[in-house]
């Protein structure tokens, strides 16, 4: 996070606030580098899964492999925890296989490519297909992947998968054809909660006044992961 | 801790994406250099008793070095991109230096081999016609030997097996490494994940060296020598004793430090691994094998016995190895990320990574070895009669 | 499971028949034969020629090494490295394609569905983008037929996708019905979709008297 604001203040100069808008989309091109910030708010998810389809419609993901998918974390009052994801969420949640007497609280996690500061994936990939782009997001070259798989074992997020239709890794760049135009990612962009929150130069302060207050932390982060995907007041048992 | 999960949960996107062709990669390889080094032995060390056997594990290790890439074509989603290893090296990767270490060692073996037949080559270039000048091309154009050229051949074959020895260890150890690299897996990301894929490396080698010198012997009709024998069940004992040993430990190691990720390997070894760790690699692949070679080194047994037993235990030695491979590569992957779960996975019959390619991969290098041995093997050897 | 132990089983008796034929007879024969160089017509008596084919070999073993190299420099994808170790022409790649999901603002777009959107803007739904209800339009920026269809075809379902009472699903966040319970406390047909009392946009009620049906219901 440091790292990627230091980088945002010497790069980034252009002063134009990125409304999401179309009037940006012909602002903003590919070359000039933004920093990008993306929140995630658990207590706001309603499981509406609007996110997961509209990220398979928007990046031709193939069935049964998820870009981004929902997480339900059932917490017992005994301490234990149940999770499901039925098919990524679009299977429908219905309700869990508890007493709901013993419920103490239930959340739906969003998950989404963490794009790590401190990548794994990065490091692993032979080929220099998975590589980190002069903002700091890491992309995958479906041209030049040997589709080895050793990234997709590699990420500790569970984030990759093979694309067979690409014959490529493949997963979550932020919708970098969406971001780099100025506009929000897809799942963002149908998100009705605002449970997915997403900032482009800054266009959201609310991002960066919560991460400044130490609100929010990274998946996982005893794994040196560095993700830059905050996620804001997550319980201690989400991985 | 909590010995009965509390939830069954992996990602949506795991699945076992490295099945029977990497399984396979790590095998075959294993073979390689095992025989290899098996070989070299006699020549870096100039331990005469495995001299026999030279030239038979050379022979096998290239013809499993030959297709020791043909199990990650079949599993490379891309196999028209796979000179993209070699072209764009990504040096961070502990995958990409395979490319590399594959070329140089499959260059040293062939060398190597090419030093060790040369007589035989020279003489069979003095014949006429196409065989001749297809001998003559082999040999490159030098179709006369010296007393002081084979003693120059000798010497430039000790050379390489020294190199060799170390090289085939870097070669198996680095496939091990591939698998520790993955950080966040700890069946695997062990430091001593290498150095067992070394030790086991050795035991499929020496085994497979035991069957094969016992079936050249029988083709050829000639006897095994039985020093020969039971120096190579000597050194099998040994590597099967510290292979096992360095298994469990680890094994004991994740035990004794209980951490969440202990609760579903445990799951694992009761349940889908059951059968292929503590049945294959350690009962039947390791135990009885260890005692039967023990047996036929510490209680004297005619040599008829020892050639059996050792015969015999060497298929189960292949077994455990190969197992152990299972174990290590769909192990690592059956757990999950999540450490909340365990995948079920079945192998798939046909197809690219399915079981009958995995078969016919595993024939290749044995089909390829019954054709170069009837073509290396079956002549007289040939050399200065003083030495 | 019983599959792995009849292979595992299998496999020993396997080797165990294979031994057991095997060593039916024993192996006879001497020690391995050698042929002897002396007398042959390739025998050089001369030593000078002691290492002339290693000469050669290492020859060819550094061309091809150069060759190899010199051929990688010319395969090495065109932009690879510019930026870092990677295609830098991937990035622009990445960033060309289409974005298939529009904004609420483009809808109103030269004021095709200015209406819609201030009239969503009266009703708590004033946050929700259009695609979220609406889908991706045809998939496309260009508007296909698919879209006039996407709008009218909106069953209750959709509704219930938010607002459905589910576990785990934030009361604070979002209004949740549970959909029998509803019908029973505003007593409507099970054929009355959402949007038949709740205006679909500005989520007022089209049915005046539905509210007070709760109380005729009691
Ligand atoms: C909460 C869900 C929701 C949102 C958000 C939403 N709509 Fe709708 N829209 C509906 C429903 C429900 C219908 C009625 C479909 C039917 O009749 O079957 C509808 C119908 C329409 C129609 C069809 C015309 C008509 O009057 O029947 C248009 C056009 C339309 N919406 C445009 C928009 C636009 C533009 C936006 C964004 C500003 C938007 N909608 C946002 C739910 C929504
Ligand atoms: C994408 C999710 C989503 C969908 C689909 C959706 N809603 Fe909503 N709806 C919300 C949210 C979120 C709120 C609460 C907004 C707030 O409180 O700020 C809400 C609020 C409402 C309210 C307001 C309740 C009140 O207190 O006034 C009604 C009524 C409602 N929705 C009806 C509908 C109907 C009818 C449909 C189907 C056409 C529908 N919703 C579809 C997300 C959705
Ligand atoms: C017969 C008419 C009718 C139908 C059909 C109907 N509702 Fe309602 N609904 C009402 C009334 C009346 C209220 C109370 C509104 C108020 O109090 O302002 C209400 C309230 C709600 C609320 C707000 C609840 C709260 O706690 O604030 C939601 C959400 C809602 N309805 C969703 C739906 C959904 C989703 C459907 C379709 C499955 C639906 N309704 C169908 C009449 C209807």
């Amino acid at each position: 996070m440091t790292e990627l604001s230091r980088r945002s203040f010497i790069v980034t100069t252009s002063a134009a606030a990125m409304s999401c808008g179309l009037a940006s989309y012909a602002l903003a091109g590919a070359g000039e580098e933004h920093t990008y910030e993306f929140m995630v708010d658990p207590s706001k998810c309603i499981g509406c899964i609007h996110c997961v389809k509209a990220c398979i419609l928007e990046n031709d993901v193939p069935e049964h492999n998820f870009r981004t998918w929902i997480e339900r974390y059932t917490f017992k009052k005994d301490q234990t925890f149940i999770v499901e994801s039925p098919n990524g969420g679009l299977d429908g949640f219905g309700e869990p296989d508890v007493d709901p007497k013993d419920i103490k609280k239930a959340v739906f996690i969003p998950k989404l490519c963490n794009q790590c500061d401190n990548t794994p994936c990065l490091q692993v990939c032979p080929v220099g297909a998975t590589y980190m782009g002069p903002e700091g997001l890491i992309h995958i070259d479906s041209e030049h992947c040997i589709g080895c798989g050793y990234c997709i074992q590699s990420c500790p997020y569970g984030a990759r998968f093979y694309n067979h239709e690409t014959g490529a890794a493949d997963k979550c760049d932020w919708c970098y054809h969406r971001i780099s135009k100025g506009m929000v990612p897809a799942c963002v962009e149908v998100c009705p909660t605002e449970a997915r929150r997403f900032s482009i130069d800054g266009s959201d302060p609310l991002i960066a006044s919560e991460k400044n207050e130490g609100n929010t932390r990274g998946l996982r982060q005893s794994i040196g992961t560095e993700p830059k995907l905050a996620y804001l007041g997550l319980e201690e048992k989400v991985r | 801790m909590e010995t009965i999960l509390q939830t069954y949960y992996f990602y949506p996107n795991e699945t076992v994406v490295w099945s029977l062709m990497i399984v396979l990669y790590p095998f075959i390889s294993g073979m390689v250099a095992g025989t290899f080094i098996t070989g070299a032995l006699s020549k870096a060390f100039g331990i005469a008793y495995l001299e026999p056997i030279f030239k038979p594990a050379l022979v096998a290790s290239v013809s499993f070095l030959c297709f020791a890439t043909l199990p990650l074509m079949l599993h490379l989603e891309q196999p028209t991109r796979a000179a993209y290893i070699f072209i764009t090296p990504h040096l961070t990767s502990a995958m990409s230096g395979f490319g590399y270490i594959y070329m140089g060692f499959l260059v040293l073996v062939i060398v190597m081999i090419w030093y060790a037949f040369r007589p035989n080559f020279v003489a069979k270039a003095s014949s006429g016609g196409l065989k001749g000048v297809f001998y003559k091309l082999i040999c490159l154009g030098v179709t006369k030997i010296s007393k002081a050229s084979y003693e120059h051949d000798q010497k430039v074959i000790k050379a390489l097996a020294v190199i060799g020895i170390p090289f085939a260890c870097i070669l198996t150890g680095y496939v091990g490494f591939v698998f520790a690299a993955v950080k966040t897996n700890m069946w695997w990301s062990s430091a001593l994940t290498p150095v067992v894929f070394i030790l086991s490396a050795m035991v499929c080698g020496l085994a497979f060296t035991i069957i094969l010198y016992h079936v050249h012997a029988k083709l050829t009709k000639t006897a095994v020598s039985s020093d020969c024998v039971r120096g190579l069940v000597r050194y099998l004992w040994g590597f099967l004793l510290f292979a096992i040993t360095l298994e469990l430990l680890e094994l004991l190691h994740l035990a004794y430090y209980e951490t969440d990720y202990w609760s579903i390997i445990r799951e694992m070894l009761e349940g889908n691994l059951a059968m292929s760790y503590w049945g294959a690699q350690v009962v039947v692949g390791g135990v009885i094998p260890l005692l039967l070679l023990s047996y036929i080194l510490f209680v004297n047994v005619s040599e008829r016995t020892r050639s059996m037993l050792a015969y015999f235990s060497s298929f189960l030695l292949i077994l455990q190895v190969f197992s152990m491979r299972w174990n290590v590569v769909i192990g690592g992957q059956l757990l999950s990320k999540t450490y909340l779960g365990v995948q079920e996975w079945n192998l798939e019959i046909g197809g690219r990574e399915g079981l009958v390619a995995g078969v016919m991969v595993v024939l290749a290098p044995v089909v390829l070895l019954a054709i170069l041995r009837k073509w290396l093997l079956t002549d007289p050897e040939v050399r200065p009669g003083s030495i | 499971m019983d599959a792995a132990w009849a292979i595992l089983m299998g496999l020993t008796i396997a080797s165990s028949i294979v031994t057991y034929y095997f060593f039916r007879p024993v192996g006879e024969g001497g020690p391995p034969k050698f042929v002897s160089l002396e007398g042959k017509d390739f025998y050089d008596r001369d030593a000078s020629i002691a290492s002339s084919h290693t000469k050669r070999l290492v020859l060819i073993i550094v061309v091809l090494i150069v060759l190899a190299f010199a051929v990688k420099g010319f395969l090495v994808p065109k932009s690879f490295g510019q930026d870092g170790f990677y295609r830098a022409d991937a990035l622009v790649e990445s960033s060309d394609r289409e974005p298939r999901h529009m904004t609420s603002e483009s809808c109103g777009n030269g004021s095709c569905h200015k209406y819609e959107i201030d009239d969503l803007a009266l009703g708590l739904h004033f946050k929700i983008s259009c695609i979220s209800c609406h889908g991706a339009m045809g998939h496309s920026r260009t508007y296909g037929d698919v879209h006039a269809e996407d709008a009218t075809t909106m069953q209750n379902g959709t509704c219930l996708e938010c607002h459905q009472k589910l576990t785990g699903r934030p009361a604070n966040v979002v209004p949740q019905v549970d959909m029998a319970a509803h019908q029973r406390e505003y007593a409507y047909e099970s054929g009355e979709g959402c949007i038949d009392c709740h205006s679909k946009h500005n989520l007022m009620l089209i049915d005046e008297n539905a509210a007070d049906r709760k109380e005729g219901g009691q």
